[in-house]
This record gives C-alpha cells, structure tokens and sequence, in this order.
C-alpha cells in the first residue's frame, strides 16, 4: 500500500477543528463529499441520527445511498463536534474544545447558516479581507461603506487570551434603517479565535444592549481554495432569514472577485511583503499572529 | 522577469488602441507578467497588474481625475506610477514604497506596444500603414496556445499552403516550390521571388499567380508583400506581431492592407483572413515540441524551408530563449 505524504504539513492547522458543512446542510442517507486540507473527506447523517465523518473511500463514492447502520463500518472514522450550527472535523488531533461562542445560546438570537460560498483564495485572504476596513466605501459602496467617507479612523487591536481583538473600529455607513436620514458611524468589533475563523460583532438595532454577530468559518479545502461559510446570529425579530442569507451573500459576491485577483494568494506573513499602512492595524496584527502561531499552510512564511 | 533580454527588450502589442478609450482600462499579459493598460488624456500607461497594497489586480480599477484608482481600497496613482492619495489615511503622504511597477508603453499602426525593459527604437514600421491608397483590416487578436517563435515559423511558410490551405492559397496540383532568394542582415531576414499558383490570393476568387515577398523585422513581428507578376501596383500586404504571453501561449495581430479589391467589404475580408488563420491554428498548436527548437540538427529541413532555416539561425544569433529550446 503507497502511503502518499499530505501537502499540509503545518501541525498547526492539521490539529485544528475546521468547518465541513452547515448542520442543515449535511445530507441524511446519502454520501455528501468535500475536500480539506487536500484530503478528500466525506460526510453524513448516519440511520441513527449521528453526524458521521471519514476519509473518503472508492467504496461510499458522493451520493452513495446509506442502506443501513452497517455501511458505515469499516470507514477512516474522523472525530466529529457539531458546534454552533455547523459540522466540524479534523485530520489531526484537536483540542477537546471548539473557542468559546457564549453569545450562541442567547434565548433572543436567531442563528442561521447565511449561505456557504467557494472562493479561489487561500483562507488566510479571506479571512483578513473580513477584518478590513478601509475597502467598505469602494467594494461595498452603498452598503458597507458611502463615499467620501474614507477615513479609517485608528482603533484598538490587542491579542488577549490567545485571540486577536480589533475594538472601536468605527465606519460610517450609509442610512441604517428607515428612521435615519444621513450616513452615521458604525461601530464594530472583531474577533479571531482560529486562524481561519473571524467574527464581527455590532450593535443591535432593535436591542442595542445585545450584539449581532457575522462570522466566516473558512473551510481550507487546499491551500489556494476554500469555502467561506456565513454564519449570523441576530437579534432581530423583523427581517426573515432568506431577507438575511441574501444580503448576506449579495456584500460577499462583492468580496469575491477582489479576492480570487489578489497575488499572490497565499498570505505573505513577511511584514516588508505588502505595504501595510497605519489604517490595517488588524491585518498587521493578524499576520503577526499567524506567524507566531508558526502557521504555514495558506501563507509565505515570513523571511521566505 | 525573464532572462531574455531580446525579447524583454522590444516592443509587443497588447491591444487595439481602440480596446483602451479615454479613462479606459484593460489587463493583458506579455512574458509570464500579467500588466494593466489604461489611458488617461494623451497618454496611455502599462504597468504590473498588482497594487503594492494587497496585490489586488489594477487592472479591477478604475480612472479618476488623479490617476488610476485600486478597486479594493481606493489607492490611486498617478501617471508615473506614484501613489498620491490612500483614502483610508487622506490627510497622510503615502509611503515612498507605494508605487506602481511601470513600463514603456507606446502606440503605433493602431496597436498598443509595451516594453518590459529598455528600447531606443519604436515599434517596426509598416509602411503601407499611411497610404491612403490602402485600406487596414485587423485579423485577431488570435489566441494561440503555442510558442510565438513557432507562429511566426508558420507565417513564414510557403509549402503548406496547399494542403492547410487547399482551395485557398495553394492546391495539391502546384505542390513543388521553385528556388527562391533568403538574405539575413542584423535587421532581419528578407525571403523573396517566391511564386506560387494561388486558387485565392486576396478574398477576390479568382486564381492568380502571386508573388510573395516576406519580411522578418523583429523576432516575433513579419511582414509579407504580395503581389501578381507582371502586374500593376496592386498589392496585398500583412503586418504581423505575435505577442508571447507565455512561453506557449501567444496572441497574433495581423493587419491585412489592400490597394485594390475594393468591391470585398472589409468583413467578406475579415472572414476570408479568419478562415485562413483558423485553418492554421490547430496546425501550429498541435507542433512538438511547443518551444522552437533553434539547433537545426533537431528537426528535418529541405530547401523549401531555407526561410524558416534563417528565422531559426537569427534567433540563434540573437540569442532569443524565451519560447525556444
């Protein structure tokens, strides 16, 4: 038998938890197929109601039907969490826990899978694009961002408990809702717990003492490609969640083409690489963080 | 940047100058460097495609009154490829750092050039080009998935014709070429005195003895004279550059000039270029190997190939590397 060396050779990104699906999304009786990390990986609800996860084998090819319990034996069995919504699996061994998400469980949420996107880019790209400010007025003008309100102004970033923090990030964005004539500041803040993994928490409109969150759960299918999954979780009582799911996607559909025509595609970690400026604190942060991480997969390492 | 230093120094088109309008802005690729084209008032700018930002594509952006604007973040630079203005940081003077990667850009026979390094030249002339005796058809731009020495190899080939162009330019009947002249200078390799029985030399239809005279002026760029024996001053002349995109990758610019068969509209023209290019297409990319092979020891030559013999010996002198072997 040829054992084949993986192509990901980064300890720290094979013993994570990484994202395969949305819950809601993961069939029941037949063989739903993904990549991760190189690796061919398949999925599905087993007869007895549990989430299943192995290596892909030539034996339970994409859309097999499951007849029965025992068609699932003798599988290259990977561990397993369903957590906030989502199915998650590893090639490694991961921690025991998946990063706390507290505000999860909050009675007045609504958490939903806000559709789940492929983009050509690596998913560190991704992930600091998410983090980024400065490009609201021009790739989400009228949404996001309103020109000529370009100005960044500085805000906090700290790394604290073993996460990156960006507070007091303040964007004006065009009119919020219909009570509100003119552009008004936004304030977010964001939260990487997870080298692929990004929140962004707001106010609420409707209860402005409770955050919504927006997060990306980024699936590195191979180094160069990956699947973007949207998750939010609102206090909202007003929108329905294919209202959400679209704008959700309309403002990525944005992101993606600027995403998949940056070079290279893997995330240059050397700080003299790209031209940061005082306005992408959190990019900085993020890239320093990674490489500190000593994460290679998805990045040039710095001093390559 | 490759090492060739014969081809990264002359000039290669990149589009039609009418592909990039005022405030226009365009990509293209020359030498494995994907480039930005845009056009701001008289000047017409190539650059790397890749903003020193994020290494986001210029090429996504857009022209304002200070320059070319990135698509992602809004910086902007000038026409020398400064950066004058970073939005998220307005009142602030960008770095030196940012700055665009230029290169020389320049126009000539309604064809956009670009440099990637140094020239003291411009673009091979064409001298049919400003006689208003003759009207211009463009063939292409032809995407060609094959090295730009081996396109040209094939524009300078003569015995093909009746078999990759049968009914058109050569028949099997008139299969034997005749002797003919090859002189190589520094400048380039002239071939002439060929003659050939052609079923259509010129989209007319009518079967004509022609005369042909070629012209190599630069590696990638040749030029072919036609004319009928013992006839008038009618002449069908064609100018060709041959864009190496990558090392088997190319794209060819053809013009076809004629002072005479006015009543073929220009398409009834453009089709008859096109069916004769389509023809040799799949011809040329099936060649192997792809990289012009410049030791002639490598592949088999008889005398009717002595034009293709001194194209690949110039090279040779040259020293062009890139899309040879």
């Amino acid at each position: 038998m040829e054992i084949t060396q993986p192509a990901c050779t980064d300890p720290v990104i094979w013993n994570q938890w990484h994202v395969i699906s949305a819950l809601d999304e993961v069939p029941a009786g037949v063989v739903s197929e993904t990549l991760l990390l190189d690796e061919r990986i398949s999925f599905t609800t087993s007869p007895d109601g549990e989430y299943r996860v192995w290596r892909s084998s030539s034996r339970l090819p994409a859309g097999a039907e499951i007849d029965g319990p025992a068609s699932l034996n003798g599988l290259d069995a990977l561990p397993v969490k369903p957590e906030y919504g989502y199915l998650w699996t590893s090639l490694g061994e991961p921690p025991d826990d998946l990063f706390p998400l507290p505000e999860y469980h909050h009675p007045k949420r609504r958490n939903m899978n806000a559709g789940s996107v492929g983009v050509a880019t690596s998913a560190p790209r991704a992930v600091e694009n998410f983090l980024d400010l400065a490009h609201f007025p021009y790739v989400h003008e009228g949404s996001l961002g309103v020109l000529p309100h370009t100005e960044v102004a500085e805000y906090d970033v700290e790394v604290r408990d073993g996460e990156v923090h960006a507070t007091k990030c303040d964007m004006m964005v065009p009119k919020v809702g219909v009570n509100f004539d003119e552009p008004l500041v936004m304030r977010y803040r964001y939260r990487v717990p997870h080298p692929y993994c990004v929140m962004l928490y707001y106010d609420s409109l409707p209860d402005p003492s409770l955050e919504d969150i927006c997060a990306i759960w980024v699936q590195p299918m191979t180094a160069d490609r990956v699947r973007a999954h949207n998750y939010m979780g609102v206090i909202d009582d007003t929108s329905t969640n294919t209202d959400i799911k679209g704008y959700q996607l309309l403002i990525f559909a944005q992101d993606k083409p600027i995403l998949e025509n940056q070079h290279p595609k893997r995330l240059p970690l050397d700080p003299r690489a790209e031209t940061p400026i005082r306005a992408d604190r959190s990019a900085i942060a993020y890239r320093r963080w990674l490489s500190d991480l000593g994460v290679t997969y998805g990045v040039i390492p710095a001093g390559l | 940047m490759i090492d060739d230093p014969v081809l990264v120094n002359d000039w290669h088109v990149v589009a039609r100058s009418d592909d990039v309008p005022e405030s226009g802005v365009a990509g293209a690729r020359l030498l494995g460097e994907d480039l930005v084209v845009w056009r701001q008032g008289s000047e017409v700018m190539a650059w790397k495609d890749l903003c020193v930002h994020r290494g986001t594509r210029l090429s996504l952006g857009q022209v304002t009154g200070l320059g070319l604007e990135c698509a992602y973040h809004g910086w902007t630079y000038d026409q020398s490829g400064t950066c004058v203005h970073i939005p998220s940081r307005p009142q602030q003077k960008p770095p030196a750092r940012a700055c665009a990667t230029t290169y020389a850009a320049t126009e000539a026979h309604g064809l956009i050039w670009v440099s990637l390094g140094r020239t003291d030249t411009n673009p091979p002339p064409y001298d049919e080009w400003d006689d208003p005796a003759f009207r211009h058809v463009l063939g292409g731009p032809y995407e060609i998935q094959a090295s730009a020495p081996r396109v040209i190899e094939n524009f300078l080939d003569v015995t093909h014709f009746p078999f990759v162009h049968e009914g058109i330019l050569g028949d099997r009947g008139h299969a034997e070429l005749g002797d003919y002249n090859v002189d190589t200078s520094p400048d380039g390799i002239t071939a002439s005195d060929i003659n050939t029985w052609t079923p259509n030399p010129d989209g007319s239809g009518e079967a004509k003895m022609a005369q042909w005279l070629y012209r190599v002026l630069r590696p990638l760029t040749a030029y072919i004279g036609l004319s009928i024996p013992g006839g008038g001053p009618e002449r069908y002349t064609m100018y060709f550059a041959v864009t190496p995109v990558d090392e088997r990758r190319s794209v060819g610019w053809m013009w076809n000039s004629m002072n005479y068969n006015h009543d073929l509209s220009d398409e009834d023209f453009g089709a008859y270029i096109d069916e004769i290019v389509m023809q040799d297409i799949p011809i040329v990319e099936s060649q192997r190997p792809e990289l012009l092979p410049l030791d002639l020891a490598a592949e088999w030559h008889v005398r009717g190939d002595r034009t293709a013999v001194a194209y690949r010996r110039w090279l040779k002198e040259l020293g062009v590397t890139f899309g040879t072997s």
